[in-house]
């Protein structure tokens, strides 16, 4: 039996799978690669399959974490197989053995791009350098304001052209996570409520900065 | 994807299913193409994912050189909102290409309720609602499905329907369709006239309908060269037929997400009440040696977790032990759960359900239509109560601890105290169940009431159906006898009485579809949508009664506005099934003795059904 780590990319269509999606699908697509899953006992087994941060529907990974359980050697080949039974806008990267637990994921950093038809108004950046940054937080509790300020360390301009422009926000990962949409929430706040917007999670992040795998 | 697209998703709920990009779905070149063929499933993407016709069709049409067949599903109204309001037209999942550019549009009706989608499809498709104002020879609208075989509702909106099994006709219609459209051909007519001459198409427009005073039809006549029985296709040799081994895999949930293994056509049994049994006749099917090995095929390029036996009556089957040990060998070490529904209570056996059950354990429904013995017998519904009692009590006794019976009220010949049986039965089997059981969970029992809708090509097809207030007295008897341990599950008979309407119907009927979709009818299949007043409105609104359609009863030498078509059983043996059913007389199944259904007629010679 051995542990094992996927790195994949969730992009294009395949962003609006949900968590629970995700699961199924990687779970057939193991079996169609023939990987020999491990399952759980009980009256129901299923194979053991953890997607470390699930991602809101609607927004990309680039470097996204899945763990699973085999009782047996994959086999050569083991990531070409698995790739070639994907849908077609999950990517296989990468598949080893993982020395670090996702516990040790500390930041998360995201590209927020946000598209104005009639061009990007000034002061994006600004707004998210206040101290105090409220945004109505919704949860199983209801809703309650929350400060955006206290969910992210840093924050830059990536690039822009004349309708767009992209942030790079780097979120704390430890608490739960925060959906990238609250950002927009904010400049709608401020009067520069973007008319569309598309978030990426580009990568994960230990607490020393350093790219987790 | 665009950017306008991506903009609605951003709104809408389960987008997942508007995008496509599934494993297994099919990706053409363009430049490699000159037939488009959008293949049209009018309810959602969950319901039309679970159906395993639209798989074997569309993998059969994209096996044709030059053809690429491509999925639609109806969008729910909250998509269907955003699309009008960004002036984005139906396309289809696997290019994303709006479908009205297509040479070909198909349909399935699997149910009578889904025709409101239909008509809101090729509205949203931006194209003209009927056949006649569709003067381009492309796309040619096509309906096909078990709804086709009286599509006469739906006459005026579809160029051409496909009676019967797809498999073979489907080819030919599209490769009829190609070969118009390399010779450049322009007149719509001359491409329907060429059609019509393919085995199974029936093309409505070709048949005038001439009409009694009283509203019953006078005569129904072919012109244009067109058969003056359409007859329905089947395919003789399932062994050799097409299955979808490799097909699309869906990333987001479905209603079935299983593979589907279909294991024969047709219904040895002839309940008089039952569609399906007749229209699917002869039997035919497959063998077990070709059911595992299509079985492993298919589950080793889905990586399903689960396989299900589909057919009419799978404890019919012959050589289902074999079947289930050879699916066992592969299934079991693999964790991979086979399931067994549309077994008959009669030969249920014992060593049948340790079989199943042990990958996993699921509740078991059984099918005993009625309450009383009388009332089986009068829809030949060959059940008997200790039949019944002995599933039961093995199914308690092995560790099952809920159980679904399926019944009917409004069946012909029922008297109150038929109905009154369905509360005694259940009772009965619910203190079997209680006295058997093993599960240690205690028992649930479910009775599920559905009320009778008088089919086409049934032997009830000139049956009157029960008022609905007539079903709700009923409903209330029920209620009132059945005991409180029971969980009584009835339907609405508001559907039921729309979907007799629409299942014996006549072309006049496109009228009052057309005034309910302008009203907002849509997904009626769908409790949250359907609005029994906007239909009743609407036949007043264009003059139509409702009542002439389902609570009246048909003369049996009334010419009927399915008269026309052949679906191999014959009106004879349905009349005579009728007449037997007043005298409480059951019919043999096809294996104790044929009946001369005639269904057999659509076999090779030589060829004998159920070999």
């Amino acid at each position: 039996m051995s542990e094992l780590r996927l790195i994949f990319q969730k992009v294009g269509t395949a962003k609006y799978l949900s968590q629970l999606d995700v699961m199924r699908t990687f779970t057939r697509a193991f079996m169609r690669a023939g990987f020999p899953l491990k399952f759980s006992q009980g009256f129901n087994p299923h194979p053991r399959i953890s997607v470390a941060h699930p991602l809101p529907v609607g927004v990309e990974g680039y470097a996204e974490l899945v763990d699973f359980d085999t009782k047996d050697d994959m086999g050569p080949d083991a990531l070409e197989r698995l790739a070639s039974v994907l849908p077609q806008d999950i990517k296989a990267v990468k598949l080893y053995t993982p020395q670090s637990s996702v516990k040790e994921i500390t930041f998360a950093d995201y590209t927020l791009e946000f598209i104005y038809d009639s061009g990007v108004p000034d002061g994006i950046l600004e707004t998210f350098s206040a101290q105090n940054i409220p945004v109505m937080k919704k949860s199983k509790g209801g809703v309650k304001e929350s400060n955006l300020r206290d969910a992210f360390t840093e924050i830059r301009e990536e690039s822009r052209d004349g309708r767009s422009v992209v942030l790079l926000a780097r979120l704390d990962a430890r608490n739960a996570p925060i959906n990238p949409r609250y950002f927009a929430d904010a400049l709608a706040s401020a009067g520069k409520a973007p008319d569309f917007a598309r978030y990426a999670r580009r990568r994960f992040l230990r607490a020393d900065g350093e790219a987790f795998e | 994807m665009t950017e306008t697209l991506e903009r609605i998703l951003s709104r809408v709920e389960k987008p997942a299913r508007y995008v496509g990009g599934e494993y297994g779905a099919i990706i053409k070149d363009k430049s490699t193409v000159d037939t488009r063929v959008a293949f049209c499933f009018p309810d959602t993407y969950e319901v039309g994912m679970s159906n395993l016709g639209l798989r074997i069709l569309y993998g059969i049409k994209n096996n044709m050189e030059g053809v690429w067949c491509e999925r639609v599903f109806a969008p729910w109204p909250d998509m269907e909102g955003e699309m009008r309001a960004a002036g984005l037209p139906l396309y289809a999942l696997e290019s994303g290409d709006p479908i009205k550019d297509f040479e070909l549009i198909c349909f399935t009706l699997q149910y009578e309720m889904c025709y409101s989608n239909v008509l809101n499809m090729l509205d949203l498709a931006g194209l003209p609602l009927r056949a006649a104002e569709r003067k381009d020879i492309f796309p040619l609208v096509i309906a096909g499905g078990s709804c086709a075989y009286n599509g006469e509702p739906l006459a005026a909106f579809v160029d051409a329907f496909v009676l019967g099994e797809g498999e073979d006709m489907n080819v030919e219609v599209v490769r009829c369709i190609q070969q118009a459209k390399r010779e450049g051909l322009t007149d719509k007519t001359e491409l329907l006239m060429r059609l019509s001459k393919i085995p199974g198409v029936y093309v409505p427009s070709f048949y005038d309908v001439l009409y009694n005073e009283d509203g019953t039809v006078k005569s129904i006549t072919a012109t244009h060269g067109a058969p003056e029985h359409p007859r329905k296709r089947i395919v003789t040799d399932l062994d050799s037929m097409y299955f979808p081994c490799e097909t699309v895999i869906p990333s987001t949930e479905v209603v079935f997400d299983r593979v589907t293994l279909e294991l024969m056509r047709g219904c040895i049994r002839g309940c008089r009440f039952c569609q399906a049994g007749q229209i699917y006749r002869p039997v035919r099917r497959k063998s077990p040696q070709v059911l595992v090995e299509q079985a492993r095929r298919a589950l080793e390029h889905s990586g399903y977790e689960e396989i299900s036996l589909s057919s009419l009556s799978t404890s019919d089957y012959k050589g289902l032990g074999e079947l289930c040990d050879g699916l066992l060998e592969y299934c079991e070490p693999r964790m991979i759960n086979l399931s067994l529904p549309s077994l008959r209570a009669d030969n249920f056996s014992y060593e049948l359900m340790e079989r199943v059950q042990k990958v996993r354990k699921s509740g078991l429904t059984f099918a005993a239509e009625a309450g009383s013995q009388r009332l089986r017998d009068a829809i030949n519904k060959n059940v008997r109560e200790e039949e019944l009692a002995n599933t039961c009590r093995i199914a308690f006794e092995g560790g099952y601890s809920t159980l679904k019976i399926y019944f009917m009220i409004g069946l012909p010949t029922e008297t109150d105290e038929d109905v009154e049986a369905i509360a005694g039965l259940s009772y009965r089997m619910w203190q079997l169940a209680k006295k058997r059981s093993t599960s240690g969970r205690g028992v649930k029992i479910t009775a599920s009431v559905a009320c009778f809708v008088p089919k086409a090509f049934t032997a009830f097809q000139w049956e009157a159906q029960n008022t609905r207030d007539e079903f709700l007295r009923k409903i209330e008897l029920l209620r009132a006898k059945m005991p409180r341990a029971i969980n009584l599950d009835w339907h609405e008979p508001s559907t039921s009485f729309l979907e007799a309407v629409f299942a014996r119907g006549d072309r006049r009927l496109a009228d009052v579809l057309e005034q309910a979709w302008r009203d907002g009818a849509k997904f009626d299949g769908w409790n949250e949508y359907y609005d029994f007043d906007r239909w009743m409105e609407a036949f007043r609104k264009v003059g139509i009664d409702p009542d002439f359609y389902a609570t009246r009863e048909h003369g049996e030498d009334e010419v009927l506005p399915w008269s026309h078509i052949d679906v191999g059983v014959k009106f004879s043996h349905m009349l005579r099934e009728r007449h037997a059913a007043y005298r409480s007389e059951i019919s043999p199944d096809c294996r104790v003795q044929c009946t001369g259904c005639g269904a057999n007629c659509l076999l090779e010679n030589g060829v004998k059904c159920d070999e």
